[in-house]
């Protein structure tokens, strides 16, 4: 299980990689700032991305990560969820609902 | 040894929480609360009376000070740690007059937060201010109009970048009209410049004021919007 957290700025974003870390030890946790995504999306090819939707990531570039979260920075913070192409929108998302899709994307991911 | 305790005061709560993991994950720190920041903080920092407090600050310097007063009268020996994307020496100077012992730019790593708590609590009773912020931004500390606008100039140039009118102005910070228009006259001779939109351009581009400053969505804007910030 491959997990790319890109999410700005860069405290927000060790911070949430360290969370998943240390809650899911089995999972692979990489962090990237925005200008390095496309790179990293090629490269790692993350099942689950978490990031911001003002990065100003070229949505082309995801079409091949199966698993989301988006947080809106340009709506209030509420977040949306890519979850295996059913999209869910989350008010002000938690590290509960963020282990919950990783979780999820864990269980696609050995299903197919 | 006592664990140095802390609260954390940030509205989004997966930065929050995944913030706490990181703090908690250090034997030597013990997060004792935790919630959205403004005034909900001051009651968690009234009850836990705790040695650092990190809190999130997006505010207009005068919300800043209100919140920022209330936790220091609920516990006067708390050391504070802003964390803000506010990038611009104006506002550390404000926050800095209001008593905050640690500016810490939210483009500053983990570690560098983690630190800043560290210094902190191991010189409790330092006055210096422990300030993280991106190089540009220090790189533009300037000697000229900057430091010649007093601090109600400032106030009055960031309100007219968010696009206030001068009545509008007026009602926000509590003056005239007729101030609001000697004010602007005052910025522009000092700046050098003849109008409102080349006074706002000039001091975007000086980082005079910062641009988090002036779009930042608080009970200030024209309209009256609340909203969250970073």
């Amino acid at each position: 299980m491959r997990i790319l957290v890109t999410i700005t700025p860069q405290m927000y974003r060790e911070a949430i990689a360290h969370y998943l870390r240390q809650h899911r030890p089995g999972y692979e946790v990489r962090t990237a700032s925005p200008e390095d995504v496309e790179e990293e999306v090629r490269v790692f090819a993350p099942h689950l991305l978490v990031r911001n939707d003002t990065d100003g990531i070229d949505p082309r570039a995801l079409t091949n990560v199966p698993f989301i979260i988006e947080v809106l920075y340009s709506d209030s913070m509420d977040a949306r969820m890519s979850v295996d192409g059913r999209v869910e929108e989350a008010k002000d998302i938690s590290t509960d609902e963020l282990l919950r899709v990783a979780d999820e994307a864990a269980a696609g991911m050995r299903e197919t | 040894m006592t664990p140095v305790r802390i609260v954390l005061a940030d509205d989004h709560t997966m930065f929050r929480e995944g913030m706490a993991s990181v703090l908690a994950s250090r034997g030597d720190v013990e997060v004792v609360g935790q919630g959205p920041h403004g005034i909900a903080a001051v009651d968690l920092v009234e009850r836990h009376k705790p040695d650092v407090v990190i809190t999130q600050v997006e505010h207009h310097p005068r919300r800043a000070e209100e919140i920022l007063s209330a936790m220091r009268s609920a516990s006067p020996k708390s050391r504070i740690v802003v964390l803000t994307m506010f990038d611009n020496l104006h506002y550390v100077r404000t926050l800095s007059r209001l008593g905050i012992n640690a500016y810490v730019h939210k483009s500053s790593s983990v570690e560098e937060l983690l630190a800043t708590v560290s210094a902190l609590s191991r010189n409790p009773e330092g006055d210096n201010v422990v300030v993280s912020m991106p190089r540009g931004s220090l790189e533009q500390i300037g000697d000229g109009h900057e430091s010649a606008l007093s601090d109600r100039e400032l106030e009055v140039l960031v309100l007219v970048a968010r696009g206030f009118s001068n009545r509008q102005v007026a009602r926000d910070l509590h003056l005239s009209e007729a101030t609001v228009k000697r004010h602007l006259a005052n910025i522009y001779e000092k700046i050098g410049v003849g109008s409102r939109s080349d006074a706002v351009r000039t001091a975007l581009a000086e980082q005079w004021i910062g641009f988090h400053e002036v779009v930042s969505a608080d009970s200030d804007s024209p309209d009256g919007s609340g909203g969250r910030s970073l």
